[in-house]
């Protein structure tokens, strides 16, 4: 009897045994999760409408009726937050799910058929990679035009190559498995071949990275917001919450420094339950 | 049923070229099973490869039943399912995410449509998976679950779910040990009489050989140096490298049997 | 001069404990080849990395005591036992690439090893290094020695790899499977090495292979192991021309040796015990053509590790 680590045995096993053990993933999900029912349950309890304006009582330090304060406009903080954590959740998953999919994708095709296709897309992708994260997002997102939409796409663009990457060099180890040609002497077609065999062995790192990326592509967002780039006021987005409260930090502390904490908070916690994940799915990486 | 002519591998790495297969011809005779021997290097897989279409040959060709298998830089398949292959390691020939029955009915998806449907309705499977010593529950588990005789047991499956008339067998007991060897082995034999079958047999396993195998081309740095009747070769070897493996064979002495080798 | 005594090995999992080794006895005496023989997951290897102090973390030893020269190697210090190997027990493994430096030269992985061990001036041991090449047979020591490891053939590659294990020199090698990735040639060389470092220098050798073959050519005295335990003991022509243990029998039967091409062979049904979960009785009672009740109910005993022809079986038993 061999002990098995590839993940299927792990799928057959419990996760949690290994998860269990790792007390920072937990204090990860346990923000998040706190993060997450906060931002589903408030908005419908919450007597303050995100959008409302109410001049009488704005800037209200934070108080028992508004936990976090107002803000310029009278608008509760924190019930704005709490819809921006839908937002920037939602959007962050989102833009990591179609980023993963296209890559993996476009990454398997060009790891197993190499050639002249593997050359034009990594010249492309290598292209994308050749620039900083965040200055080619501003610089696309500053290009498309700046909104909410134009900055998921943005930033979708930015992050594809890192999964096509991730994709190929799996794709191109898979390739030599004696499973792959096996399937190539029956004369099964390439297209069926990546889709039977590439994908579905090539997906756990994919997935371990796309976790690992929610709570960046979270900052990203947030970054291209506070900078104009992103969603537009008056929408609920930390980023664009952050940029405005900014200029009244010294005078009005609670405006940018709760939105900002939520943002670290989640982002951080983001990261931790990614690095849990990964130590589960990878015992290669675990220490 | 299968004739090799001239047949010659070269890989080039950057300046170097390796020749991995030296003009080789050899002929392959409908319901024998041929074996291959040769130390590790010596080109064995390669030629077996160049049969199956996993590598392309840099000269010479290969016709079966007449019918050349490449046409200069195209495999081209006589008949998808025709020629199977069953690899040394069960554990890296069975994709880890696939169950069982798939696995066993993967090589149809090459097939036309009517003829999936015929190969591989249920009752065929059962027949089969029986046959090579499953059980039906077995057919919804993954790889990972089973032993090593057992997943050569798959392999096998998968390589008869076609009706193949041919299979090339790279060592596949190499990985196995000797109680589960005999157990694969005795299936393969029993398979190859029932229907028919003919094997490319190879091995660096001499003791295997001299048991599975009619005739035997015993290879060398690329080279097949000598082919035979495996009880002509095994008792008169005439090339000095066939002598030599022979002759490293360490075997289980009875004590009347002073042939052996017995060290200084 | 290497003895263990009721060994217990357990490896703690997701699944549970299982039982690597029950109750494993050994002894080696000096200048002694001791060969073990068994099918994969048998715990040859756990044996071997027993000794050598380099068990996994999830192992634990629940029982028993490894004596090395009277002392008991498992109360030994981590640095104690990191002393012991190399300079009083060499060893070699199946894949000699885990063995050597992949960055290093042949000759300076040997120069450091000798230099280590030795009481030798800079001079002396790189004329020791040249010398430990011929000694496992490399025809141009100075040439080899400026190589990579990646430069050389496998058989190459395990010559030097039994090299640097012979460096200090020690007084116990063991070698797990050293021959099992390479050709029946190349083998071929590497056992009758073995055997000569044996007659030369009275090295005690501990053999671990599953090639019944390469065990009857070398071993002086053989442990054939089965699910964890040793069930039959002896010197190797006794056990091999008179096995008394079904198991023993069975997988001499099995060999492709045995019969004619025209016979089928003799396999052993079924499948080892799962180690999780071990049967009460005799392990091998599953599978056996003799069982009798007995065999499933009470465990058979070897009587110890001593140098008598014995099996744990209840037939042995029930007949004598
Ligand atoms: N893709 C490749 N590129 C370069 N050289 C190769 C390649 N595949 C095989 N070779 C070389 O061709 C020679 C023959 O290889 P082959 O795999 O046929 O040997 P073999 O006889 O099957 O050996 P083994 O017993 O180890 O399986 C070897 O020297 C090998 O290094
Ligand atoms: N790190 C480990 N964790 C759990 N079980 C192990 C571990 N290492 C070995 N085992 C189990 O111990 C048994 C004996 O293994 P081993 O000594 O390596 O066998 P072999 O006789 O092939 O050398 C096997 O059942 C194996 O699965
Ligand atoms: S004890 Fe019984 S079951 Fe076990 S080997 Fe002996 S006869 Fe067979
Ligand atoms: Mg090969
Ligand atoms: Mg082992």
């Amino acid at each position: 009897m061999q002990i098995n680590y590839s993940s299927k045995t792990l799928k057959s096993n419990p996760i949690w045994y290994k998860l269990k053990q790792n007390k920072m993933t937990w204090v990860g999900i346990i923000i998040l999760a706190l993060i997450v029912l906060f931002s589903v349950i408030v908005p419908l309890f919450s007597p303050f409408d995100p959008n409302k304006i109410d001049l009488v009582n704005k800037f209200q330090p934070p108080s028992s009726q508004h936990w976090f304060g107002t803000d310029e406009v009278g608008r509760d903080i924190f019930t704005r937050i709490l819809y921006g954590a839908r937002l920037s959740l939602g959007v962050g998953i989102l833009i990591i799910v179609i980023a993963a999919a296209i890559g993996i994708v476009i990454g398997t095709i060009s790891g197993y058929i190499g050639g002249i296709v593997d050359t034009i897309i990594m010249r492309f992708v290598d292209m994308i990679l050749a620039f900083p994260n965040l200055i080619l997002a501003m610089a696309l997102a500053a290009v498309l035009g700046p909104n909410l939409q134009n900055a998921m796409i943005a930033i979708a663009i930015v992050k594809i190559p890192v999964y096509i990457r991730l994709a190929r060099g799996e794709a191109m180890l898979l390739k030599e498995k004696l499973f792959v040609k096996s399937a190539e002497t029956f004369g099964i077609n390439k297209g069926l071949i990546i889709i039977k065999h590439i994908i579905p062995n090539a997906i756990s790192p994919v997935i371990i990275q796309a976790t690992l990326d929610v709570g960046d592509t979270i900052l990203l967002i947030a970054t291209l917001g506070f900078l104009g780039l992103g969603a537009q006021p008056p929408t609920p987005e930390w980023g664009a919450m952050i940029s405005i409260g900014w200029t009244y930090l010294l005078t009005y502390w609670w405006y940018p420094v709760f939105p900002g904490l939520f943002l670290f908070l989640s982002s951080g916690a983001l990261n931790l339950i990614g690095d849990g994940i990964r130590d589960v799915l990878d015992p290669k990486s675990a220490r | 049923m299968i004739e090799i002519s001239q047949l010659e591998k070269i890989y080039s790495t950057g300046k170097d070229c390796m020749i991995a297969v030296k003009t080789t011809n050899l002929t392959i005779i409908e319901g024998e099973i041929l074996g291959i021997v040769g130390e590790s290097g010596s080109g064995k897989s390669t030629l077996g490869k160049m049969i199956i279409g996993l590598e392309r040959p840099s000269n010479g060709s290969i016709t079966y039943k007449g019918h050349p298998l490449w046409n200069k830089k195209k495999y081209n398949r006589v008949e998808a399912g025709e020629i199977q292959t069953v690899f040394q390691d069960p554990q890296s020939s069975l994709d880890p995410r696939m169950s069982v029955k798939d696995i066993i009915l993967e090589p149809l998806l090459a097939l036309s449509k009517v003829e999936r449907k015929e190969k591989g309705n249920r009752e065929r499977l059962l027949q089969l998976i029986k046959r090579v010593g499953l059980k039906e529950e077995h057919l919804d588990r993954y790889p990972h679950e089973f032993s090593g005789g057992q997943r050569q047991r798959i392999a096998i499956a998968r390589a008869l779910i076609t009706d193949p008339s041919f299979i090339v067998l790279d060592e596949p007991t190499s990985a196995l040990d000797v109680s589960v060897q005999a157990q694969v082995l005795n299936l393969l034999k029993e398979l190859q009489k029932e229907r028919n079958l003919t094997y490319l047999f190879i091995s660096h396993n001499m003791s295997v050989i001299r048991y599975m195998c009619q005739r035997v081309a015993v290879m060398f740095k690329g080279e097949i140096v000598e082919v035979g009747d495996t009880k002509e070769i095994f008792e008169h070897p005439e090339h000095p490298y066939t002598q030599k493996l022979l002759s490293s064979v360490l075997t289980i002495q009875n004590d009347t049997d002073t042939q052996s080798i017995i060290l200084k | 001069m290497l003895e263990i005594k009721n060994l217990h090995v357990d490896f703690e999992g997701m699944r549970g404990k299982t039982e690597a080794l029950k109750n494993m006895n050994l002894s080696l005496n000096r200048g002694e080849i001791l060969g073990i023989v068994g099918e994969s997951g048998s715990g040859k290897s756990i044996t071997a990395l027993s000794i050598l102090g380099l068990l996994e973390e999830n192992a634990i030893i629940s029982k028993g005591r490894i004596l090395y020269n009277g002392d008991n190697l498992l109360e030994l210090s981590k640095k104690n036992i990191q002393a012991l190997r190399g300079k009083e027990i060499g060893m070699v493994f199946q894949e000699p690439m885990t063995a050597l430096q992949p960055t290093m030269r042949i000759g300076k992985q040997l120069f450091n090893v000798i230099k280590q061990h030795r009481n030798l001036s800079s001079k002396e041991t790189k004329e020791a290094v040249l010398h430990a090449l011929r000694d496992v047979h490399i025809d141009n020591p100075e040439l080899v020695a400026k190589k990579y490891p990646f430069e050389l053939s496998g058989g190459m590659r395990q010559r030097i790899v039994i090299a640097l294990a012979m460096a200090a020199p020690p007084n116990l090698l063991i070698a797990d499977e050293p021959t099992t990735a390479l050709d029946v040639t190349i083998q071929y060389e590497i056992i009758n090495l073995i055997k000569e470092l044996n007659e030369k220098r009275g090295t005690s050798v501990l053999l671990i292979t599953h090639d019944l073959g390469v065990v009857a050519n070398v071993c002086d005295r053989i442990l054939v192991m089965y699910a964890g335990e040793v069930v039959e003991s002896g010197n190797t022509k006794d056990v091999l021309s008179h096995p008394i243990h079904p198991y023993t029998k069975s997988l001499l039967n099995a060999l492709p040796d045995s019969v004619e091409p025209h016979e089928p062979l003799q396999a052993i049904e079924g499948e080892p015990p799962n180690l999780l979960k071990r049967p009460k009785g005799c392990a091998f009672s599953e599978r056996c053509h003799f069982v009798m009740d007995i065999c499933k109910e009470e465990h058979p005993e070897l009587k110890d590790g001593g140098s008598s022809h014995q099996a744990s079986c209840w037939l042995e038993k029930v007949i004598v």
